[in-house]
């Protein structure tokens, strides 16, 4: 009895034991990378871009009952300068294309194929009365042959608009309007009736398969029969799709949809999102995705959805509009011999979300599908990671070797990184582009280090300073800015002087056109802080911000971002508007020069200059861009080269590209396009003002050009000393604390930091 | 043989129940530390260098700065913190009716987050806070507690207040384990109240003190939590301590000189421990 007490005692302490050990060993271990499928297997769907035929603008896409592709859209005919609604077939997957029907039809608003061939459109009329707008819209059904029916058509209200049109199997059409309504079309009689929002749901956009209505809201997802009118939701998988989806509802949907839906195979739906191409079983629980957004276009957020089809199991097909507002048409083809997943991943690394990169990595992926490129960000705002926690993360990942491949700078302690050795020499990559496109050499300049290259901004902005010529010649000195606005302010004090958003937007104005001249070997200069200070309270002293501010905390405005970056704009329009009679900042990019000559045409007392603040033409550094040593430093600079590139950078508009060739493509584009910015806004009298944007003249361009070669240094863009001169400096200016505490509280703090 | 053979089968179950915890310690703070002291003399990114992560820490104005305000800081907590608490625990000893309710209330500041205790902090020290409200109501004026000198001293009361009820509820339990019959005794002979503290209470309380002054240095790093969720990574200079410098030197990736500092201290608290014990020791 006692020796099988004392056996039973070492067993069930050994069994403790082993418990407890195991304990605390669960969740130590790698990555357990629950979804993706693993090395070695093959077979997935490839992203191919299909041609379409030139001046063709794609609107909607079906399969016909012959099982071939059949697309609808506005065909423009530059030679016969003719506009037709054109009716596309191909037999081939999209490879060539005949066209089945060209009819001329005024102003298409939106069209929907049908499987025979034909497609319905709805034309848009815009009608004033008295200043009041309204629109009419008129059906068209196109058949591939015969006489074409046209209906007008009635809308509940008047004021009321189509944002999007969609027809079921039996060929009922269905619209979206702006109010949110779902209606059903009478295709005798042209009137349109809610259908299926008894319970006062509404809809944002619909997707259609078979004679199922998917109506998408903000709670989900609404199943609405086509032929009883009856609805009901969704089941969780589907709802959740649309409620876990940050950009469901990010876009307006009367140019494109942020989901577009399509009968799948075996009674199933099929969608596409920026996640993926997803397939769904009515009333089961999961979703299968098909095709991984990451590791195709559909990954960039720029884009929107026009429609999808299914052909086969093999054979998907997405019509999407880009940012550029041209259409393409997508073809996933599955091919068994590929690897599931990408041989090589390459990581990319950027603190905050940006959509600029977002298509960055999309097009390297494109042109490199044996890569998978993974964009890591370091705060994505949801989950509440400050910048110092992400630093830290990205710190510990370097250190244990799990670092990325490549780094963007941006708010990351970019000097502690080159000093430590982290960033490789990207002098060949830069070197290679500067051979190819050119570079704006006193960008490249601004940072070299003894010869070598570690880091490299691929956009950049430029402060400048508007206003009437005197005031624009007081842009060379902060001092000077500041008794040219006192002066202002002498001759009609109730005029704002200074035309700004808020007190955080003036201070980052002057702070980004200053800070470059406050640099004194490795510190800062504190009479150089102390004169900014001083200048940017006198400034800050002649108009009242209180409603600026007051206006801001109520309407949740956190600052202009670009691409999800803090900048101060230039508020040239604010000058006009009569907002201010000066204004500091860096424009969003050639279009805002653009817009200012415009003013300055209108306006010819308006002018602008560099902010030329003691004597140093300053720049704000945008995407900062560094290989990382150690890891796959060539695939790495593959990708720096690309996004230094100019096939990349002509398709951005954000600031200025550091590479000649694009900025010189846009610069051109800014002489010839026929499509100028235009822009109204009211003026102090509440008069609605229109400026007429306009090509610019060789002579802009190469003024502005100039002006751009100036720039020499980079504003400060350390964020801890950036955020410790403008978290003090707000201080001093609503008076909080006067001027010796905030310099020395903020020469205390920073001689802390470097010291470190 | 038959004993020494009956005793190690004893303690084998011990050892099986202990091996776990070890093995954790091992794999979480021994190995670890070890790899610590090992980038100590490398440089951040690989590479033997010496010595010369010490010198330059040791150089580091920075680090200069912190390690005299961390010093500054126990060397003024302590002395405090143990006599309050010790005076507590006497005196609850004493009391009869509400003494759980007491020492709950001590201990409740030490159960509040550190987040609850920083949105304290704002509404209290804030330039336009409580206590400023309070202070012009009275005809006092007020300061930005936080951004000035001040900013110590509320450290030191943070510190206090929230590591009193611990040291209160250890104080009692060694004031427990003294034998009554003692201070009988000691009543029999007429000893009065002080001669009973310093003769009889104070002494038998040395090696809870010992446990109390090792745990309450080590608590003094702890503070850097609500200092940094106030005031960021660089605070007012009076309470710019070790850990903010280690912090920031993580962020800069400066990981020798952080691993250097991080020797050192260890050195420096390691070698206060044992000091302490050695005097205990000796005295006894």
């Amino acid at each position: 009895m006692k020796h099988n007490r004392k056996t039973f005692t070492r067993i069930f302490a050994l069994l403790l034991a082993a418990i407890l050990t195991a304990g605390m060993l669960v969740g130590c271990g790698g990555d357990s990378g629950g979804g993706s499928a693993g090395q070695g297997e093959t077979g997935r769907f490839l992203e191919s871009e299909v041609e379409l035929p030139e001046g063709f603008q794609l609107q909607t896409i079906t399969k016909l009952d012959d099982g071939s592709l059949g697309a609808g859209g506005i065909l423009y005919d530059q030679e016969a300068d003719k506009v037709t609604y054109c009716l596309l077939r191909s037999s081939d997957l999209g490879q060539t294309w005949e066209t089945v029907r060209e009819e001329e039809t005024p102003d298409v608003a939106q069209s929907v194929m049908a499987p025979d061939g034909g497609a319905s459109v709805i034309s848009i009329e815009a009608n004033e009365d008295d200043g009041d707008y309204s629109f009419s819209y008129t059906l068209y059904q196109i058949p591939v042959e015969g006489d074409i029916a046209k209906q007008k058509l009635t809308l509940p209200d008047e004021q009321d608009m189509i944002l999007q049109i969609v027809r079921d199997e039996s060929g009922s059409l269905f619209l979206v309007d702006v109010n949110h309504d779902l209606l059903a079309v009478d295709l005798d009689t042209g009137k349109c009736s809610p259908i299926g929002q008894d319970d006062g749901v509404s809809t944002e956009y619909c997707g259609i398969a078979g004679k199922t209505l998917f109506a998408v809201n903000e709670d989900g997802v609404r199943m609405i029969d086509t032929e009883s009118g009856k609805s009901e939701d969704a089941d969780g998988a589907l709802s959740d799709v649309v409620k876990n989806n940050d950009y469901a509802f990010a876009t307006s949907t009367e140019i494109g949809l942020p989901m577009a839906f399509a009968a799948g195979e075996d009674d199933s739906i099929l969608f596409v999102n920026h996640e993926g191409i997803f397939t769904h079983k009515l009333g089961g629980s999961i979703n299968e995705q098909l095709v991984d957004g990451s590791l195709v276009s559909l990954n960039d957020t720029s884009i929107v959805f026009l429609d999808a089809v299914q052909m086969d199991t093999d054979n998907i097909f997405v019509a999407v509009l880009g940012d550029d507002g041209s259409e393409q048409l997508l073809h996933y083809a599955y091919d068994a011999e590929t690897a599931a997943v990408p041989e090589k991943e390459l990581t990319v690394y950027t603190l905050t979300e940006s959509t600029l990169l977002r298509q960055a990595v999309t097009a390297f992926q494109k042109s490199n599908p044996d890569t998978y490129v993974k964009l890591e960000v370091g705060m994505t705002g949801d989950d509440g990671v400050t910048a110092e926690d992400a630093i830290k993360l990205l710190n510990t990942n370097i250190m244990a070797g799990k670092g990325p491949d490549v780094l963007i700078l941006d708010g990351l302690p970019m000097d502690s990184y080159v000093e430590k050795g982290i960033l490789e020499d990207i002098s060949d990559v830069v070197d290679a582009v500067e051979k190819e496109d050119g570079l704006f050499e006193n960008i490249r300049d601004a940072y070299k280090q003894d010869g070598k290259q570690y880091v490299m901004p691929v956009r950049f902005f430029g402060s400048l300073v508007a206003g009437n010529a005197d005031t624009v010649a007081a842009g060379g000195s902060l001092k000077k800015l500041a008794d040219r606005g006192e002066q202002l302010k002498k001759q009609d004090s109730s005029k704002n002087v200074f035309s700004s958003y808020t007190k955080q937007t003036f201070l980052l104005s002057l702070y980004e056109a200053d800070s470059a001249s406050w640099t004194q070997g490795d510190s800062i200069d504190a009479e150089k802080l102390r004169d900014f200070l001083t200048q940017a309270k006198r400034l800050y002293d002649l108009d009242d911000y209180s409603e600026f501010d007051k206006q801001a905390e109520a309407e949740g405005y956190d600052g202009i971002e670009v691409d999800g970056i803090k900048i101060s704009t230039l508020n040239g329009l604010g000058i006009v508007g009569g907002s201010g009679q000066m204004s500091v900042g860096t424009p969003t990019g050639l279009g805002d020069i653009q817009l200012m000559y415009s003013v300055q045409r209108e306006y010819p007392e308006i002018e602008f200059a560099p902010a030329d603040t003691d004597s140093v033409s300053s720049f704000v550094p945008y995407l900062m861009t560094g290989v990382v040593s150690g890891g796959d430093t060539e695939t790495a600079k593959q990708f720096v080269k690309m996004l230094l590139g100019k096939d990349i950078g002509n398709q951005w508009t954000d600031g200025f590209a550091t590479n000649r060739a694009s900025y010189e493509s846009s610069a051109d584009a800014m002489m010839n396009s026929d499509q100028m910015v235009s822009t109204g806004f009211s003026d102090e009298n509440g008069n609605m003002v229109t400026i007429e944007g306009e090509p610019m003249t060789q002579e802009q361009i190469n003024a502005m050009t100039r002006q751009l070669e100036s720039l020499t240094q980079p504003s400060i863009t350390d964020r801890v000393i950036r955020d410790l001169v403008l978290d003090q400096g707000l201080l001093y200016l609503d008076g909080t604390q006067d001027l010796d505490t905030t310099v020395n509280e903020i020469q205390k703090k920073i001689n802390l930091y470097l010291s470190e | 043989m038959r004993r020494r053979k009956r005793c190690g089968k004893r303690h084998s179950a011990v050892w099986l129940f202990l091996l776990p915890e070890m093995i954790g310690v091992l794999i979480f703070y021994l190995i670890p530390f070890a790899d610590v002291v090992r980038r100590s003399f490398s440089r951040a990114m690989g590479g033997f260098n010496g010595l010369d992560n010490y010198r330059q820490v040791l150089s580091n104005p920075a680090f200069q700065l912190a390690a005299g305000n961390t010093l500054k800081f126990v060397a003024v907590c302590l002395p405090l913190l143990l006599s309050l608490s010790l005076g507590i625990a006497i005196m609850l000893q004493k009391i009869i009716c509400g003494k759980q309710l007491l020492k709950s209330m001590y201990l409740l500041p030490l159960a509040i987050p550190a987040a609850s205790v920083v949105l304290l902090w704002k509404l209290v020290f804030h330039p336009q806070g409580l206590l400023n409200a309070l202070l012009h109501a009275l005809h006092l004026s007020g300061t930005d507690w936080m951004n000035t000198g001040t900013a110590f001293g509320v450290l030191v009361f943070t510190y206090i207040w929230k590591n009193l009820g611990y040291d209160v509820i250890l104080w009692t339990a060694g004031l427990s384990a003294i034998p009554k019959s003692i201070y009988e005794a000691a009543d029999v002979d007429g000893a009065g109240e002080w001669a009973k503290l310093w003769r009889i209470t104070l002494p038998n309380l040395r090696p809870t003190a010992f446990t109390i002054l090792v745990l309450s240095v080590l608590n003094t790093f702890k503070v850097f939590r609500e200092a940094y969720l106030v005031a960021g990574s660089y605070p007012q200079e009076s309470i710019y301590l070790l850990q903010h410098v280690f912090n920031n030197w993580f962020q800069d990736l400066s990981v020798d000189k952080m691993s250097a500092g991080s020797v050192l201290l260890a050195l420096v608290v390691l070698g206060f421990v044992l000091l302490l014990q050695r005097s205990w020791d000796k005295e006894d």
